[in-house]
């Protein structure tokens, strides 16, 4: 009798388990680097990505998949990432535009934008893809020139949902 | 376990070796380099199997952004009105830019696509215009063309058509045999009447008659022919040639003594002699 007590009450343990639930969300906002931009040396204290001073402009694109949900925010450099050993002050400027479409009302974007110190905001209010470039501008302290070497600075692009 | 991945590796390459695509492909120039129309027929390659799948434009405008302009980019259909291929952008209110824009087509044949063009609508202008198509080959679009498309029959030679001459349908055979002059025995052989014998005998006669009057002619002609070459043989050599002069002093010394008469030679010469008395008594009937 004992016994038969003991299995009823096994029978009577609740059954458990754990169910999975799984999910993806897709990228509605990708960044690719479309071209790697390149210092050009106009004259001993500057450094420029303009092509007049003989460097490449970097550019970027923003592919968006869903419209008016994302804002792309583009920093230009304030420092070198890699350089020589500098004693001196370094005066940064710079800026970005939109440059290639692939809607013409993404044209809109460049009056739109809003610069803030560093960094420009564009609305992607619109679907599609989007190139912007950034120009970049470093000249040294007091016009003295640059300690040869390599110098790297960085582009900081990102997006940023609404 | 080398043996086994020795397997899958071949398994896995297996469907590279067994199917190769009869497609290849390729990408035009800028249609819109020279002006912004453009036929096909200049910018495809002119070979039959051609499919458009995919097409390319970028182009930069030039406008006041209060201004309306619209752009539209296109190619006519050229199995009927309208457009295969219309895309508008629209820049009405917005400042000028360059945009870029890429279509995949579903492989379109190529003689569907007419004439290609970008339009302006408004005020503004464009300038650096790329228009770039994206084609697809079907080399066995004429299965003939390769003997690796599926499809393809060995040609068959050309044979050239030959009349065959039947003489037993031929009219002028057919009434010759059915004349009633000519006679054939049991053997199919023609039986010849006396007369017609030896009148045939005289032609053989005067036939081998005429043979041999040539066949001597000829002989003639031949003797003519080897003097003419003599004559014209280079004899002046011979007459040109020097001997050097000097003595030539007899060296042979014949000494004292006996030459006995050759016997051989004699018995030579009676035989001579007898055939020759006989040959002259054949004459006189001796």
């Amino acid at each position: 009798m004992k016994y038969l007590v003991t299995a009823l009450s096994l029978f009577a343990l609740p059954a458990l388990a754990n169910v999975p639930i799984t999910g993806t969300v897709e990228a509605k906002c990708v960044i690719q680097t479309t071209k790697d931009g390149v210092y050009g040396n106009p004259i001993a204290s500057k450094l420029s990505t303009t092509p007049a001073d003989g460097g490449v402009l970097p550019v970027i694109r923003f592919d968006v998949s869903l419209a008016d949900s994302y804002t792309a925010n583009i920093t230009h450099p304030t420092s070198f990432s890699t350089s020589p050993t500098l004693n001196d002050t370094v005066a940064w400027t710079g800026s970005t535009s939109v440059t290639q479409t692939s809607v013409a009302g993404m044209s809109a974007y460049e009056a739109a934008k809003v610069v803030v110190e560093n960094t420009t905001i564009f609305d992607l209010t619109l679907a599609g893809s989007t190139w912007f470039s950034t120009a970049s501008s470093a000249t040294y302290g007091s016009s003295k020139p640059f300690v040869g070497g390599v110098y790297t600075a960085l582009v900081q692009a990102s997006c940023i949902a609404k | 376990m080398r043996q086994r991945l020795a397997w899958v590796l071949f398994l896995v390459a297996l469907p590279s070796y067994c199917y190769s695509e009869p497609y290849t492909y390729g990408t035009t120039g800028n249609a819109a380099s020279v002006s912004l129309g453009w036929g096909m027929d200049s910018i495809l390659p002119s070979i039959a199997g051609v499919d458009i799948n995919g097409l390319l434009y970028r182009y930069t405008t030039i406008k006041d952004p209060d201004a309306d302009m619209k752009v539209h980019v296109g190619n006519l259909n050229a199995n009927g009105d309208g457009y295969i291929f219309r895309e508008t952008d629209d820049w009405s209110g917005v400042a000028g830019n360059t945009i870029v824009k890429s279509f995949p087509v579903s492989n379109i044949p190529a003689s569907s696509w007419g004439t290609g063009s970008i339009e302006v609508e408004g005020d503004g202008r464009v300038e650096d215009a790329v228009v770039i198509y994206t084609y697809r080959v079907d080399k066995c679009y004429d299965p003939q063309s390769d003997p690796s498309c599926a499809g393809y029959v060995k040609p068959m030679p050309e044979l050239p058509e030959v009349v065959v001459y039947d003489a037993l349908e031929d009219d002028s055979v057919v009434d010759t045999l059915e004349a009633e002059e000519f006679q054939y025995d049991e053997d199919g052989k023609l039986i010849l009447s006396e007369e017609e014998e030896e009148e045939d005998t005289r032609i053989e006669m005067g036939l081998t008659a005429s043979a041999n009057a040539l066949t001597l002619f000829k002989a003639q002609g031949q003797d003519d022919i080897i003097m003419a070459i003599n004559q014209q043989t280079n004899i002046a050599m011979y007459y040109n040639a020097n001997i050097n002069g000097g003595t030539l002093n007899d060296a042979a010394g014949l000494q004292d003594g006996t030459i006995p008469d050759n016997k051989k030679a004699l018995r030579n010469n009676l035989a001579q002699q007898i055939l020759h008395e006989q040959m002259v008594d054949m004459q006189y009937d001796k």
